[in-house]
């Protein structure tokens, strides 16, 4: 099964998140801080992350450019989640090196889908 | 053997000290209740602050963040990430490394791969330190500006920083500060909510010590374990939280810490910035900021934000905390005189009448009229001015008090903000109250004394000079405003 | 009664007082952390449903059983439930909408509107804008007036996210009420979320008395993209009494681009004007993207005011190979006049030059 990485310090949000990946079938760990997002990442490559930009300790953005610099995680597909998406912070977190950017407030089906999207794209 | 009229003087001192002490804290009391009454008001209201459509508007004001660093460099870096994983829409985070002698710079630069930019520097404010480079990211595309200057002093960098700051509204933090994610979107929202009127906004100072700090921020709040920074954590809930919020409730706050203040710009072009001959200079900023706008006659106001939060490293040794009390006591005294023209005079409305008078009275002379009693009141019982079981009533009825206050204080922090929630933290913080008048307000007292002191003298000193020189045409002045 | 027994009495005060004080804060804290288990516990049940329905299931038996929970345990998942409807869009927004409304949750705000109590106004309020009900536009146009700061704040934000343009002239209007205004930026972020929409009553506004009201009309014709009135804005621009409104229509015009804005934008820009609306204007004119504005901009990177020299080269930036050229004679110090301006415009010119540069690399970085 697909193993999903899911970080965000919302509680909400993450449990949302967490409910609507295992009901499309993937295998979803949930963290809520950058830290834990990234020892967990390291510790059992998933394969795929979903971080909030926006959390305690390091941001969604650090654990981003972390995981890119890190060999053993630097293919990761990363999708953030951000609160905000004028031109300048779309810049930032591409350069962080994410693949897709989701903005908040968000659908949870369109989330499967660009989930879905990216995995797929991984594997071409 | 003691002369009658000499015992009888030495026992109407000792009432009068006493009489000073139940006012001093009925005083506390008084803010606390304010300040209890603010925070009923404010919370009440957090469901629908609205910070998310602050977060997401495009015409919230954007604010510079101004980070004055000396030697800063074992935190430099972890204190920036912090500062620019910051919740708010737009800000840059100006960094002034005053002429450091480590590798503060280097770290950023190590971090960051900074590149030097000619950046144009206006002269609003005058300062005295020559700007030597002005440093950007190369790559990454966070807001950060690290300007690297001759030493000055932070007065010095802080106003460098005035400068380069290009947003209309401008942060002053401590480079060791821990800020709350929210920190500026709170500090922010009277600014939003008043534009035409705030001027200025401080936030609450609370201690780290004994938190657990992640990648910048407090995840855990503790108590700290040793009893110093325990005491100093009520100090700041009594004195910062609860004073200041007080203060700030019927228009009257004299002054907010340069740990955390948010200030409009053009004011302070308006004022000239910070004044580099002042000790304590974040506070003289403000109470010139109070002279300057009620000289004419602006309708403005100072407001202290109870929720956004700055956490900072008390001292926990005593050395530290000394060096720490007589230059805040000095700096007290060096604005109380410079600006004592203010005091009395109802064109200055709330801050001449009712915040100066108390400062002078209940702040500046409050550790002589402490170490006195702690002299005079033993010295009356030796003497038979006063009597054992006076001497007894006395201690307890003033260091008594104080223990209450502390103690309200204490059970308002726990109905309003309850940050603290272990239960040994509560055990921990009320011993800490009850220790606090077994020799640390004495010490305290005695270093505060040495800090007014030092500012008599150096007043002298500075007013000695200009006779010397019979005034020469340069006499900044030392004791007039 | 002496001194002494004062004395004594007031201890016996204060012990009793220190005793109670910390009986208080045990109690206080017990009694919050037990009310916060039992809504947790009451809540645990009611939250798995409520996360399914935001997840976009619209299963018409769960909805149905989150509608049917006793207030008691919807009471627990209330503040998580209006915090989802924030977090989320389309079709899980829909059904938690659902959900309020026939929980009654809209009519019982409606009522709450005019209690005595701000607090509870403030919060029907913001209740009513995240739920986005159109029915509760007029009430809320009124609280717009209301007593207390907050509310009108919050009544602000509510209708702006309500999204009817039948707010647009309240909100407008409620900028300059005496003693009860809305905040400038507030109202026009509220009137920016109206749309298009509301473009003639903000156009009308800019033919209002009050210079408040006209500030915010300028600003959000620019933010709402309404191109039609370019006309009003630009005769703003040349000729509205006020400082403010001429440098939000100057920012509008930018916003706008269209390309009559640039002759009163030149005309903006000259020495007889404050730095401030000279500013804006050399801002705008950069993004408008007219190379024919290259020389006015150049005349000024000397000029004696820091953020209209600063302003002016940024612009140039934008105004492509010709703009680039004025820079880069600009900062070999070729340009024409005085020492002192030529030293200042190679200096502004520099700087730009080189956060573009900067600019450009990270661009090239990231692609």
């Amino acid at each position: 099964m697909t193993a999903i990485l899911v970080a965000d310090d919302d509680m909400d949000i993450r449990d949302l998140v967490a409910f609507k990946l295992e009901q499309a079938g993937f295998d979803v760990t949930a963290v809520d801080n950058g830290l834990a997002a990234l020892t967990a990442a390291r510790l059992e490559p998933p394969d795929l992350v979903v971080l909030d930009v926006m959390m305690p300790g390091m941001s969604g953005i650090d654990v981003c450019r972390e995981l890119r610099n890190d060999r053993s995680t630097s293919g990761l597909p990363i999708i953030l989640l951000t609160a905000r998406a004028q031109e300048g912070d779309v810049e930032v977190g591409f350069g962080a090196g994410a693949d897709d950017y989701i903005v908040k407030p968000f659908s949870p089906r369109e989330l499967v889908t660009r989930v879905e999207a990216v995995l797929a794209r991984q594997r071409a | 053997m003691l002369a009658d009229w000499a015992r009888e003087l030495l026992r109407l001192t000792d009432y009068a000290i006493l009489a000073y002490f139940v006012l001093i804290n009925s005083s506390y009391l008084v803010l606390i209740g304010l300040a209890w009454l603010e925070f009923a008001h404010h919370l009440r209201r957090v469901p629908f602050a609205g910070h998310e459509e602050t977060y997401r508007s495009q015409l919230t004001q954007p604010v510079s963040v101004l980070v004055p660093a000396h030697n800063e460099s074992a935190g430099i870096v972890q204190s920036v990430q912090a500062m620019l994983a910051l919740r708010y829409p737009v800000f840059e985070v100006i960094v002034i490394d005053d002429g450091s002698t480590d590798d503060t710079f280097k770290r950023l630069d190590e971090e960051y791969d900074l590149v030097e930019v000619p950046r144009v520097i206006p002269d609003s404010v005058p300062t005295r330190g020559a700007v030597l480079s002005v440093h950007m990211p190369r790559v990454r595309p966070e807001p950060l500006v690290v300007v690297r200057k001759e030493n000055g002093g932070k007065t010095d960098a802080v106003n460098t920083g005035i400068n380069v700051a290009r947003y209309p509204l401008v942060c002053m933090v401590d480079a060791d500060s821990i800020l709350d994610p929210q920190a500026l979107l709170s500090v922010a929202k009277p600014f939003a909510d008043d534009p035409l009127r705030v001027v200025a906004a401080g936030g609450v100072i609370r201690v780290a010590n004994g938190c657990t700090v992640l990648a910048g921020r407090i995840v855990d709040v503790q108590m700290p374990r040793q009893w110093l920074p325990r005491i100093q954590v009520v100090e700041y809930l009594r004195a910062f939280l609860l004073g200041r919020t007080g203060w700030s409730r019927v228009g009257g706050l004299l002054i907010i810490s340069g740990a955390f203040g948010l200030f409009r710009r053009d004011v302070l072009l308006e004022i000239g910035g910070l004044d580099h001959d002042t000790i304590g200079e974040d506070a003289e900023l403000v109470v010139r900021l109070h002279k300057h706008l009620r000289q004419r006659r602006r309708d403005y106001r100072v407001v202290f934000v109870a929720e956004p939060v700055s956490w900072s490293e008390a001292p926990s040794s005593l050395r530290v905390l000394a060096r720490q009390r007589r230059r805040w006591h000095r700096g007290i005294a060096e604005i109380i005189g410079k600006h004592h023209g203010m005091i009395g005079r109802p064109r200055y409305g709330r801050i001449g009448l009712l915040s100066l008078p108390y400062y002078v009275v209940f702040e500046l002379i409050a550790p002589v009229v402490e170490l006195a009693g702690v002299v005079l009141v033993p010295l009356g019982l030796w003497l038979g001015a006063v009597n054992v079981p006076f001497a007894i009533r006395f201690v307890l009825v003033a260091y008594g008090y104080a223990l209450l206050v502390n103690l309200i204080a204490l059970t308002v922090e726990e109905y309003s903000f309850h940050r603290y929630g272990r239960w040994n933290d509560l055990v921990a913080a009320v011993l800490a109250s009850v220790v606090e008048n077994f020799g640390y307000r004495q010490l305290t007292a005695f270093w505060r004394v040495q800090g007014l002191w030092s500012a008599i003298r150096r007043s002298k000193q500075v007013w000695g000079t200009m006779h010397r020189q019979g005034f020469s045409t340069d006499a900044s002045s030392a004791g007039g405003s | 009664m002496t001194l002494a027994d004062a004395a004594t009495a007031t201890i016996y005060v204060l012990s009793v007082a220190a005793v109670a004080l910390g009986a208080v804060i045990v109690f206080g804290r017990a009694a919050r952390r037990r009310r916060e288990e039992r809504r947790a516990r009451l809540a645990a049940p009611a939250r798995k449903l409520l996360l399914a329905i935001a997840a976009g299931d619209d299963d018409p038996d769960q909805i149905d059983e989150l509608v049917r929970l006793p207030d008691e345990v919807w009471t627990a998942v209330d503040a998580n439930a209006v915090a989802l409807l924030n977090k989320v869009r389309g079709e899980a927004r829909a059904a938690l909408v659902v959900v309020f409304e026939r929980r009654g949750a809209a009519w019982r705000a409606r009522s709450e509107l005019h209690r005595p109590d701000p607090v509870r106004r403030a919060r029907a309020a913001d209740l009513l804008g995240i739920l986005g009900r159109r029915d509760a536009v007029p009430a809320l146009c009124d609280l717009l007036r209301d007593a207390d700061a907050d509310v009108r704040v919050v009544a602000a934000r509510a209708l702006g996210r309500i999204g009817d343009p039948e707010a647009a002239r309240p909100l407008l209007e409620s900028v300059a009420t005496r003693r009860r205004e809305v905040p400038a930026h507030l109202a026009a972020h509220a009137l920016a979320g109206l749309g298009v929409g509301a473009q003639p009553a903000l156009v009308r506004g800019m033919d209002s008395p009050r210079e408040g009201v006209r500030a915010v009309a300028a600003e959000v014709l620019g933010l709402i993209g309404a191109v039609g009135a370019t006309g009003r804005i630009e005769a703003a621009l040349r000729a509205d009494p006020s400082t403010e409104v001429r440098v939000r229509a100057a920012r509008t015009l930018g916003r706008l681009g269209t390309r009559t804005a640039m002759a009163p934008l030149l005309d903006a820009l000259t020495a007889d004007h404050l730095p401030v609306l000279r500013a804006e204007a050399a801002k705008a004119l950069g993004e408008l993207g007219a190379p024919a504005a290259v020389d006015a901009l150049t005349a000024v990177l000397g000029d004696a005011e820091f953020v209209v020299a600063h302003e002016a080269a940024r612009a140039l930036l934008r105004l492509g190979v010709k703009g680039r050229a004025a820079l880069t004679s600009a900062r070999e110090g070729s340009l024409g006049g005085p020492r002192r301006i030529r030293t200042v415009a190679a200096a502004h010119a520099r700087e730009a030059l080189a956060v573009a540069e900067i600019d450009q690399h990270r661009r090239t970085l990231a692609s």
